[in-house]
């Protein structure tokens, strides 16, 4: 590049140079990167808001503008049968919603890929049984191990967390197992056997920071699918209880008024939708750029 | 039969390949050779409509005077397999594991023909003989899996040739092989060739297997022809610096037609390695390897003609023996 | 491919129990005393014993999860704490609704995912393929139930097409069973279709790049032709094998679409029991769920070593 550069000013046209290819790539990364990270931007930036601000106090009762309609002044996309202001419940459902995915996620994927580099890492002979163990772990119906949960110890966040972990700590396995054994086999690996390295040095030291680029997307990805269960486990009753603010509950509270009152139900589920969006987009983006090899299959 | 003239291969920017002229008549085989990186498959790829998605190509490649590049990718369909068949290098990834052999050999004539079904059996069976299979009844029902490397290839072949088509492209098609086994495809090749009139263009690395098999050969360097004319001549007199070193990586280069003293001599003696793609130096792009090199290499050589269709591309030959 | 067989049979023995394992020890050792979630903490003592022999928990866990399992094999599960029904027979009861909403679902979104997923592989270049992927991706992240609300609220609620929920048994009306069964089974689709058409345009991808590809078209296919006659064939290999993932997925969504439209099936009555804290019910149908989940995985498995030519002869030189 530094060729293109005339030879008069060269500390400042090598600058230029640099500022410029610098815009070039940020101009080349995914567009999915960008959407996606706005996506889950608004998402955040919504949910720590709520902790500050929301346009009526958590739980405030409009007794008298009860079922409102989108548009109505002071309640922008209208309140519901017990006049709670809907953009108030969805600043706290967002809030809910985060903190369910970020403890479950953070959870399970330091859970589930500390198993998969164990196994990578373990014998030979095991390796096989092991790893079909993490299958079949991978083809049980997470949403079984939810409901047992709810049933023993109560609906609840906690509940909801413990399930989204027990459904994807078999995912982040079964992912790391592949790429870890692929680091495993490279010659450096070798090299750091034959200084005496230990093998739990070598997978922390090593591996870990070869395969981080895929429990990046990874951890987008599966963030998407914690939004989306926690949603599910919230509509179907087992999540989090009221007073509590839940998107999932509060499409469940508002099903039987489908026909009365049909935007209830239309800007939480959007809200849903958008940020499991934003999180599986973003994760498609970094594919993209993290692992190029891997993403020419996806979007181009 | 087959002209190609100023055909260029761009890949993300780079020129891959760019062919002045070359041509091929009717019946005869002309052997294509260089290092790998020398753009040699990307011409023969660049013949069939074959190359990947994001090569950009021009010029022109007229095939009994239709024009190739012209053609998209429904009327190259109707080219590929029926007037031009092609071999590839190897045949293991190349043949389709979950179909049964009869169904890649029949492919051609069922994609090229509205032939019976009990007839399209007998020309499967009548070309596994040709490329001397054994057992063809039985061995249409198998999977490619199921056979050796030569049979495979010799499934390739007679894959290739199903629905007579009257040129061969054959991309270094024993490159995979034992040496053993290379012998007899080479040989099943050019009485193919020989017998059907069909002309074959011939890409390989090993000038001793583009001896023994072509009339006719081109030189390959940096996406350019950079010295052709008849194989004899061509090995008796190289003009181009890089012909000359191409053979004088192959001390023992024979005379004579034992095949055995042919092939196996790799081109790894050349000093340096062919440059990764776009890095070319300008001028003649073999000056940075050359040991003839001068300041006059630095601008494009002009074509020369040593007489008799040998011609080459150098501002500094060898001079006649 | 007996030995093919008989690895699949001990992978799915092998996760079944397992699976039972987890299911019996989340519900037995984790947290509260089962008895006190059902007569609450002010019970009598003398009550709470009389419970625990009831139910047998005051025997050893290793005697009560064996008694267990004897009961799922013999179709002895006790009855309903709350409701009083016979487990088993309820769970055989409610099975219909369930069979025909994820049968329905199968059958719709593999075929569909196919055309589509193919049509994005082909066109993987070009902005119409892209289009189709990028859908897949906003089909992903829409939860089924709100799919399933969002179609009551278009064609039961706003055009009255459909019925917005319940169940018709097929004996009764058969065009009112299908009628009923129609938006449930759409909305589980959805989210199937979207993950599905995903693997495939991958899969086809990976293998529209392989040489034999190539090789097709040099003896007369089209892109298009290879794809279809060549490309359909080879993926089908990798799909396999993430279908049986997808069944799990599947069961989740049938879960919550039965609970949208209020079908009486093996979900609604999971989650009924849950609401109702009968962990016995729960255990019992989570497992057999389980074992319907790993009995098609081991299907699927079975199939996939018929399918390839590779592992068939594989497992003939083993044998």
């Amino acid at each position: 590049m530094p060729e293109t550069a005339p030879r008069g000013s060269a500390t400042n046209a090598a600058a230029e140079v640099r500022r410029d290819s610098r815009w070039r790539r940020l101009r080349r990364l995914p567009i999915t990167l960008y959407l996606g990270g706005l996506l889950v931007f608004l998402f955040v930036f919504v949910a720590l808001l709520s902790f500050v601000w929301t346009p009526y106090p958590p739980n405030h009762l409009n007794l008298r503008n009860r079922l409102a309609g989108p548009g109505t002044p002071g309640f922008l996309l209208g309140t519901d049968r017990a006049g709670r202001d809907v953009v108030t419940e969805l600043m706290l459902g967002a809030r809910n919603s985060l903190y369910v995915s970020v403890v479950s996620t953070v959870v399970a994927m330091v859970l589930g890929s500390a198993i998969g580099l164990a196994i990578a890492g373990s014998h030979r002979v095991a390796q096989g049984p092991l790893t079909r163990l993490v299958d079949a772990g991978l083809a049980l119906p997470g949403i079984l191990i939810a409901l047992v949960l709810a049933a023993k110890l109560g609906a609840g966040n906690t509940t909801a967390t413990l399930a989204i972990i027990a459904w994807q700590v078999p995912v982040a396995a079964r992912v790391t197992i592949g790429p870890a054994r692929q680091v495993l086999a490279l010659d450096f690996v070798e090299a750091a056997y034959g200084y005496g390295r230990r093998k739990p040095y070598v997978m922390v030291r090593h591996v870990l920071p070869n395969i981080s680029p895929l429990l990046i997307v990874l951890g987008s990805v599966m963030f998407a699918a914690a939004i989306l269960i926690e949603a599910a486990l919230a509509f179907l009753g087992v999540g989090v209880q009221p007073p509590t603010s839940s998107w999932g509950r509060f499409l469940n509270e508002t099903q039987s008024l489908l026909e009365a009152a049909p935007y209830l139900m239309f800007f939480p589920g959007l809200a849903i939708v958008l940020t499991a969006l934003g999180f599986n987009l973003l994760g498609d983006g970094l594919r993209t750029v993290l692992d190029p090899q891997q993403a020419r299959s996806g979007l181009a | 039969m087959l002209e190609l003239d100023d055909l260029r291969v761009h890949i993300g920017g780079h020129e891959i390949v760019h062919i002045e002229h070359l041509s091929l008549e009717p019946g005869s085989r002309l052997g294509l050779v260089g290092e790998s990186g020398s753009g040699k498959t990307m011409t023969a790829k660049a013949v069939a409509g074959l190359l990947p998605d994001e090569a950009r190509v021009s010029g022109s490649v007229r095939f009994n005077g239709r024009e190739l590049l012209a053609m998209n990718d429904r009327q190259m369909s109707e080219v590929r397999g029926r007037k031009i068949g092609f071999v590839f290098q190897d045949p293991a990834r190349s043949l389709n594991p979950m179909m049964r052999v009869g169904r890649q050999v029949s492919e051609a004539i069922r994609v090229h023909s509205e032939l019976p079904r009990a007839a399209v059996a007998r020309k499967v069976v009548a070309l596994l003989e040709q490329v001397q299979l054994p057992d063809p009844p039985t061995l249409m029902r198998r999977y490619p899996h199921q056979l050796s490397g030569g049979q495979q290839q010799r499934v390739m072949i007679a894959a290739a040739i199903a629905a007579d088509p009257e040129f061969l492209i054959a991309d270094e098609p024993t490159t995979a092989l034992d040496v053993t086994v290379q012998e007899e495809i080479l040989r099943l090749l050019i009485s193919l060739s020989e017998q059907r009139g069909m002309g074959v263009l011939f890409v390989s690395h090993d000038l001793g297997v583009i001896r023994f098999v072509c009339d006719r050969v081109a030189v390959i360097y940096g996406g350019a022809v950079v010295e052709t004319g008849r194989t004899e001549d061509v090995i008796a007199a190289p003009r181009h610096r890089y012909t000359a070193a191409l053979l004088a990586a192959n001390p023992g280069m024979p005379r004579d037609d034992n095949f055995r003293a042919f092939i196996g001599q790799r081109l790894h003696t050349i000093p340096g390695s062919v440059p990764p793609v776009g890095t070319f130096p300008s001028g003649c792009r073999f000056r940075n390897r050359c040991v003839a090199a001068s300041e006059a290499c630095t601008a494009m050589p002009g074509v020369l003609d040593a007489g008799d269709g040998h011609r080459y591309s150098c501002w500094n030959p060898v001079e006649g023996l | 491919m007996i030995r093919h067989t008989l690895r699949s049979l001990a992978t799915l023995l092998f996760a079944a129990l397992i699976g039972s394992i987890v299911v019996f020890v989340l519900v037995h050792m984790l947290g509260g005393d089962v008895v006190t979630v059902l007569l609450g903490r002010e019970a009598a003592p003398k009550d709470v014993q009389f419970m625990r022999q009831k139910l047998g928990i005051d025997r050893p866990l290793v005697v009560q999860y064996l008694h267990w399992l004897r009961g799922v094999a013999t179709g002895d599960l006790g009855t309903s704490y709350g409701m009083g029904y016979d487990i088993f027979h309820e769970i055989v009861r409610r099975m219909g609704p369930t069979l025909i909403l994820t049968l329905g679902g199968l059958l719709i979104s593999i075929p569909l995912s196919l055309v589509l997923g193919t049509y994005s592989a082909i066109n993987a270049k070009k902005v119409r393929g892209g289009i189709v992927d990028v859908v897949a991706q906003v089909g992903i992240s829409i939860p089924a139930f709100w799919a399933g609300l969002l179609l009551v609220l278009v064609f039961g609620v706003r055009l009255g097409w459909l019925p917005t929920g319940g169940y018709v048994p097929f004996s009764d009306d058969p065009l009112g069973s299908i009628r009923s069964m129609i938006l449930p089974v759409m909305a589980l689709s959805l989210g199937v279709t979207a993950v599905f058409t995903r693997y495939v345009r991958t899969a086809m991808i990976d293998v529209m790049n392989e040489d034999f590809i190539r090789s097709a078209m040099a003896r007369g296919r089209t892109r298009r032709g290879a794809a279809l006659v060549h490309g359909v064939r080879n993926a089908s290999i990798p799909l396999v094998t993430v279908a049986a993932l997808q069944f799990g997925q599947l069961i989740a969504g049938a879960v919550v679409i039965e609970n949208v439209f209020v079908l009486p099936g093996i979900g609604r009555l999971i989650v009924t029991a849950t609401l109702g804290r009968e962990v016995i019910v729960v255990q019992s149908l989570a497992l057999v769920i389980m074992l319907i989940v790993l009995v098609l995985n081991f299907l699927v498995d079975i199939a996939y070593g018929f399918l390839d030519p590779r592992i068939r002869d594989k497992e003939a030189a083993n044998a």
